[in-house]
This record gives structure tokens, sequence and C-alpha cells, in this order.
């Protein structure tokens, strides 16, 4: 959080009301994502209780587990459920041109699966069953969906944790890339609170005010996958009961159940509709440059997991070995990295943040010197026009600090000199690429007298660290690492670029 | 009756005491600079009580289902003399007795017993002393259910941890059955965190029961063992861990506990939590009056606090009308150090407040965040 966010939250508690934190939404919105609210079983590590998901907000499905026995008929049902989804996105692929010799020619299905849920513990909760289901013995249909089931769980709860990823995303987070409230970022994490502060209902006079009504512990419910411990009490539990009772006595239990499945259904309702007001909020912002991008990236990460599952389809490591580990985390830092410096270069927002911070400075141009030139080694002139910014901005930043711009994109800049003038800090600037050469000078890259615009720090040039290969590190966790050497994301190694 | 017994009684009323546990306890190390909560814990007072008179949500309200599973797990793992666990304790700690005894001190004492605590606790006393005492050779090995006593604020606290585990060279080990599933050799850290706080407190009790007998407290191990379920199944799992940070920052927050006096000295004279239950037993204390006794002991809400008070509610509200940046997170609250609340940063910021000498880096920071955002909402950035 940069200080501009928090004098929002600031903002936001004195008037009552969220505050848009960006006018352009950054990760790419499906027309057809499958929407899905899951509730867990209170106690056990991953056992469901109910799931209700579907892509139309009128008719969703709700599946529910028994109190008691077997979960698999309802696993397999939710399996054919989300198969269904991710099958009908393989359904066309586009061709795409060789681009170099280790980017060869390939296909690319030209749409991606996209689950929505309601928070980052329905994607915790998801990879824990994820976890459970993928290494199930599949000896009959039901349980081979079912692994299937764990499978892509595994593969999408893994996507989430990829900034920029839109596979699996959690309704709070991303309205929270938007919005800024007047509560606190744990209190955000309640869909019903949140929605309350953005979007309130007519009727009442502020969003704090709907917040603390949606509060109330009479109607409050949480979004999942936890239940309310006063909903287990009062309904769960007796319910629970009653149908362990009809089992001991050999009775029938279709009534046990259908009520259990009313009581789930009018539970579940109400956030199920807040999910579809999270998504026609978020739908209603246009999208980031860079969020189409992104979404061919994962499109591309998709196709790879469609030609792993034929090819292979082994299940994944229940812990990443060593080696797996390590380039992970280094994926998702360069990932983490890229997405920042595409909605600095996309977003007016992002880039005041990175004023505040110190990452990045607006001001005005005043001079422009086009015809300065360098002695390049060979001794043949180069042209490297100049700039000075004036800025009121406070400057944390030495000459010699490479800059980006985000109106000229091509370009790239180094800071000259500092000087100081009163409230002003004047900043010479030098292009220093994208200017072309002197022979053909690109005039473009000069920008208008006067103009305001803002720099900020070029990100590092990305390179993988060098791994040891597969077959050179010992494997310690879950069984031999599967062995997929073509399967590397390269979304994720090319995005510096 | 010391007559600090009879001033926090006073400020209970009628209700009978509610005395802390493990668990308030290990409260007081997530917020030990609330006076509020020291006092009310002090006290004897059921917070749940208070904030569901207030009409507070309850955050804290238990759900019966994770009781009963927590209650299932536990069986199985003490089931048939604590077979499921001496194989796992034995691996975890190296004990090599081939038999290892056990005692279930659970059933000490009639259900008639007025004080089963207190009974409980003697027997566990004595088999711990005897252990202790004895060749290391005849003593019974893990005690399930035993009942330990801490001092805390001057009062003698009943604790009742899973397990005690004696070692043959001599060391006490406090044993947790925990029903949160340790997956692919993970655990939930917050958890595990929140578990080990509460060891902390069995582990000084167990030393102050040491140390009483003159026995040398170190004996008992800072090193706590968790029993959970692995993975997707019920099947028990051992992890060690080394509480050595939670049992020194539980000691300090204890020896602070002895400023109460000094608390309640600063109370207005007739201050009082009591609910005033009628005879309905339902509360008759008006809520405004109750708010309003509650405004008289300093509170230090943290957004935190709904995970371990019941108060939760009750001080956001309050901390939000004094416009604190605690309500706001701590993000929030560390990049505005050095102001009071949410009004002066923003009368700061708008010029509306002049900043005094330490304030001035701030407020500038401030103000050039605003210059920023009035740009933005005009397009020229
Ligand atoms: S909720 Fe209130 S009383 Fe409880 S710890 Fe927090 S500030 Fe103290």
């Amino acid at each position: 959080m940069s200080l501009l966010t928090s004098l929002l939250r600031m903002r936001a508690t004195a008037t009552g009301n969220a505050l848009r934190a960006s006018h352009l939404r950054h990760l790419h919105l499906s027309d057809q994502p499958l929407m899905l609210l899951a509730l867990k079983r209170t106690g056990p590590a991953a056992r469901p209780l109910a799931v209700m998901l579907g892509t139309d907000p009128y008719r969703p499905q709700l599946l529910i587990a028994p109190p008691s026995g077997s979960t698999t008929p309802m696993l397999a049902a939710l399996a054919d459920t989300v198969t269904a989804y991710i099958d009908a996105c393989q359904r066309h692929s586009e061709y795409l041109p060789a681009v170099s010799d280790n980017k060869p020619a390939r296909r690319r299905h030209t749409d991606a699966p996209q689950i929505l849920v309601p928070n980052p513990q329905t994607v915790q909760h998801l990879k824990d069953l994820g976890d459970a289901l993928r290494f199930r013995r599949a000896d009959d249909q039901n349980s081979q969906s079912v692994q299937r089931l764990g499978h892509w769980l595994t593969y999408l709860t893994d996507r989430a944790d990829i900034p920029g990823s839109a596979a699996l995303i959690p309704l709070t987070s991303f309205l929270g890339m938007h919005w800024v409230t007047g509560q606190s970022p744990q209190e955000d994490d309640d869909l019903a609170t949140l929605l309350a502060w953005i979007d309130p209902p007519r009727n009442t006079a502020s969003g704090r005010d709907a917040a603390l009504k949606t509060e109330n512990p009479a109607t409050h419910r949480l979004a999942g996958p936890a239940t309310d411990a006063a909903f287990d009490n009062d309904h769960l539990a007796p319910l629970f009961d009653a149908h362990a009772r009809t089992r001991t006595q050999g009775r029938d239990q279709t009534r046990t159940l259908a009520e259990l499945e009313r009581l789930l259904a009018a539970y579940m309702q109400p956030t199920w509709d807040l999910m579809w007001h999270a998504y026609a909020l978020l739908q209603a912002l246009p999208e980031a440059t860079g969020s189409t991008r992104r979404w061919d990236h994962e499109r591309t990460a998709f196709t790879d997991e469609c030609i792993h599952l034929t090819q292979d389809g082994r299940p994944r490591p229940a812990r990443d070995q060593a080696v797996a580990a390590a380039v992970r985390l280094a994926r998702m830092e360069h990932a983490a990295a890229a997405f920042a410096a595409e909605r600095a270069a996309d977003d007016p927002f992002a880039r005041a943040e990175l004023r505040t911070t110190g990452a990045a400075f607006g001001g005005t141009v005043t001079v422009i010197d086009s015809r300065h030139t360098l002695r390049g080694p060979t001794g043949r002139p180069q042209w490297r026009p100049r700039l000075i910014v004036s800025t009121t901005d406070q400057l944390r930043m030495e000459p010699g600090q490479p800059l980006v711009c985000h109106a000229h994109r091509k370009a790239a800049y180094t800071i000259c000199d500092i000087t100081r003038r009163g409230g002003d800090t004047l900043v010479e600037l030098e292009i220093t690429a994208g200017m072309g050469p002197a022979a053909r000078p690109n005039h473009g890259i000069l920008p208008e007298p006067g103009a305001f615009l803002v720099f900020t720090i070029a990100p590092d040039h990305y390179r993988m660290p060098e791994f040891p290969s597969r077959d050179e590190t010992p494997w310690t966790h879950g069984g031999p690492p599967p062995d997929h050497p073509d399967h590397t994301d390269e979304d994720e190694s090319d995005e510096s670029q | 009756m010391s007559s600090l017994d009879a001033r926090l009684s006073a400020l209970r009323g009628t209700a009978p005491p509610t005395p802390h546990n493990a668990r308030t306890l290990a409260a007081l190390n997530a917020n030990p600079s609330c006076d509020r909560r020291s006092l009310i814990d002090a006290a004897g007072i059921d917070k749940a009580a208070l904030a569901a008179h207030l009409g507070l949500p309850q955050p804290l309200r238990k759900s019966k289902l994770a009781l009963d599973y927590g209650l299932a797990f536990e069986h199985k793992v003490t089931a048939q003399a604590g077979a499921p666990l001496v194989p796992l304790l034995r691996q975890a700690l190296g004990l090599t007795l081939s038999e290892v005894a056990y005692e279930d001190l659970n059933s000490v004492g009639s259900d008639e017993d007025k004080s089963p605590l207190k009974r409980r606790y003697s027997r566990t006393r004595s088999r711990i002393l005897s252990a202790a005492h004895r060749r290391p050779d005849l003593h019974r090995t893990l005690l399930d259910h035993p009942v330990l006593r801490l001092t805390v604020a001057g009062h003698q606290v009943y604790l009742e941890p899973d397990i005690v585990a004696f070692q043959n060279e001599g060391a006490f080990y406090i044993v947790e059955i925990k029903s949160f599933p340790v997956i692919h050799g993970q655990p939930d850290p917050a958890k595990v965190a929140a578990a080990l706080t509460q060891a902390a407190a069995y582990v000084l009790a167990m030393r102050e029961l040491l140390a009483d007998d003159g026995l040398p407290p170190e004996r008992v191990s800072e090193t706590v063992i968790l029993i959970n379920p692995r993975n997707f199944t019920q099947h028990p799992t051992a992890t060690t861990y080394n509480a050595r940070q939670q049992i020194k920052t539980l000691s300090r927050h204890l020896k602070r506990l002895r400023r109460l006096p000094e608390l309640l000295d600063k109370l207005p004279p007739g201050t009082t939590f009591d609910l005033a239950p009628g005879p309905d037993k339902n509360p008759t204390r008006p809520r405004g009056e109750l708010t309003a006794a509650l405004a008289t002991v300093q509170a230090s809400y943290t957004t935190s606090c709904r995970h371990h008070c019941d108060l939760a509610f009750h001080c956001r509200n309050e901390a939000r009308h004094q416009g604190r940046f605690e309500t706001l997170g701590t993000a929030v609250r560390d990049d505005l150090a050095g102001i009071d609340t949410i009004t002066t940063a923003l009368a700061l910021t708008d010029g509306r407040l002049h900043p005094a000498r330490d304030q001035q880096d701030i407020t500038q920071a401030l103000q050039q965040a605003q210059r920023i955002y009035e740009d933005l909402q005009t397009d020229t950035a």
C-alpha cells in the first residue's frame, strides 16, 4: 500500500463512501465466467458441504454433500460441470506462427477457463481440495472424473498465485484493486461489507451505513468456505443429528436431505447474488490494454496444461521439489514485476501511486534540446536528444537512473542532472532508446514543450535464473517429479521483452 | 478476600467469575497493551455476555460441529490408553521405553465433588512430583488431561493441557492435540502460533509447579508437541515446535498484570460492568451506562481484536468515533506514525492545521499525495 491509498482510505472513512482507485480493469473478465461459491464442512480439512456454481446468474446448480458417507457422487457431479466448462474452452484454437528457434509455431486455444470465487479463503479451500483429490485412486468412472477435477483445481489454484493471472480470481481482491473503502483491508475480505461500501443500496445514506447494516448478526453470513458458528449450531447441527437418527433407525433419509438442500440454498443465495453484483461492477470498468495481453498468456498456459494432461497426465507432486519450487518463486516474482510495470504504463492511478512512493515523478517539459549528440565508440555521432522536466514531486532519484515513460513506450531515458530551484526540481533527461539512428531520426519521440509527463523507474531486465535441470536434482517429496521437460510456462518467461 | 479481589468483584457485579484460561492468556499475548481487556479478564467478567447484551456480532462464538470434530479426534488419539499416541511421541521425543505408562486424570473426583479441578490438580501434582523425584524408569510417562495451576495477577488459575509427557532423561513436555490438519507437512501458521501461545501458558504453569517444590523449572522443555490430523485423514501426526518466544512474551505480559491496582485507581468511583440480571436472568443494565463504564478504561483496538476478543465490535465503533488509524489497518497506522487521528491527518493535508515540528515531513508527503491525486482528477497525469 502506498501513502496515496492510505490517504484515500482516510478520505473514504471521513466521507463514508468508497473511492475509485483506478478507472481501468486490470484483469480480463470473461463473458461467461464460471461463478463458484463453495462451503466446506466445519472440522475436516477438505470435506465439501455444498457448492453453488454456474455461468447463469439465474440458474445456479447446487450440489450438496451428504452429512455422512461418501462425497464421491457429489464431487463427480462437480467434476462434470467444471470439466464441461473447461472442455468448452478448448473447442477452438488459433495458429501462432514461429517467432524464433526456441519459439516454434504452435496452436493456442482461443479461450481459457475463468472461475470467480468470493474470497482468497475459497482459493485455499480449492487448493486443499485439489490436493486431496488428485491422488485418489481412479478405478471407476466417478473416481476418474474426481481425480481429473483434482488436477484442474491444482492447476487453477496455482495460477491464482501468479500476479496478473485471471484463471481463478477471488472477487474481494479483484474489487480491492479498483476501489478503496473506509474500513481495514481485513474487513475488505468480507464480500458483503466490501460491496456495501462500494455500491450501497439506494435507501442507505452512505457506504459506511450500508456496511454497518450488513454486519447485523441476524442477517450477515460468511461468503464461504467456512460457515458461521451460529448457522452451524442453530441449523446444521440439528439437521445432521436428525439425519443420523433416521440412519440408525433405518428410515428413509430423502426428507432430511431435501431439507438440507433447502437450507443451504437459502443460506447461499444472497452471497451468490452478491458475486454477480461484483461481476457487474467490474464488467462496467474499461479493460486496460495490458490485461488483453496477459489473457493471451493465460490461454497459452491453459493450452500447455491441456497438452500436459493428454500427453503425460500424471498428477503433480504433493509438494514441489526444491528446483520446481525455486522456479515457481522466480516466476511469481517476475510476474509481479511485469504486472506492476504494465499497470504503470496503462493506468494513471498506478503512476500516481508510484509518484507517492518515489518510484516515479511527474512534471512539465520545459526545454527540449533536439540537437544534442554523442560520439559513439566508433567515433560516429549518435543522436541523443535531451529534455528538462520541471517537477514539484519529492524526487528520490540519482543521476544515471534509467526511466521509462507511458506516453512514449518505445523510448528509454536516463537522468543526467538534477537541480533544485525553490520548490521545483529540474530534471535533465537524455533519450537513450527509441530515437532511431542519427541518419533516420524518429522525431515522434520528442514530446511537445509544456507537456505533462510521468517518468517511472525502468523495470529490471528480467532473466530467469539458471536452475539445475530436473534429472540433476534429487526428489524428496511426493514421488518422482512428473517428467515433462517441454512444459515451461512461456508466458512467464518472456514478459519483459 | 483481599482488597484487590473485592475491587475486582465489584467491577464484575453479581455474576459468578469466569476465570482466566489458556485462551484468555493467549489473547493477552495478542494485545498486551489493552488495559480494558486486562481489567475485564482479571475481574472474571463474561465478555461474551457483555457483547450479547450490547447487541454486537460475536466473532468468537464456537461452532458445535468444530467442537464435536475436535473431541472425536482427541478421543481417537487417546483411545486404548493412548495407543495411537505412544509411537508418535516415542518418535518425536525419543522415548525408549518399550511400554509407556498412561494415566487418564480426567475421571479423578466424583461428580458431586465441588472442586474437581482442585482435586485433579493435586492428583496431577503428586504424579508429576513423584515422576520428577523418582528413578527415571519407575514413573508414569503420559498424563492425559492433567490440571495445572498458574498464578495470574495474584490469582490461582487452573489450566488443562491435553497431555504431559515425561521423558527418560528427566524432561517434561507439553503435548497438545489440535484438530486442524497438517497438509503435506504444512499446518496453518496462524493456528500453530495460537496453539503455541496456549502451550506457553501450560509450560509456565508446569514450571511453577516444579519450582514450588524446589525442582529446577527448566526441566519443563520449551519444546512443545502438537498432534494434528495428517493430510485429509484422521490419522494423527506429531510435530515438535520450539515455543521459547511465546513463553518469554507470555511471562513478560503476566508480570505487567501486577499493575492492576494502578488501573483500578484510575477508575471513577462506583464503576461497574454488572449486567444486573433481573429475576428472569436477563440483563437489565441500561446499555448506555454500560458503554459509559467501558469508556472509563483505555482500550487499544487493532483489526485483529476480532480474532481474540468478544468486545471487538464495540471497541471498533469507539475507535472509529475517535478517528483512530487502527480502524484502517496496520499499513495506514504505520504510514501515519506521528499523527494522532484521521481528523488531524486530513486537516494537515488540507492545510487547515499547522504541522508540529516532527510532523513536517509526513505533512509534506501527504500534501504531495493529495496534489498528485488532484492531478488525476483533472486528467493531466
Ligand atoms: S476488543 Fe477492545 S477490549 Fe478487546 S482486546 Fe481489543 S481493544 Fe481490548
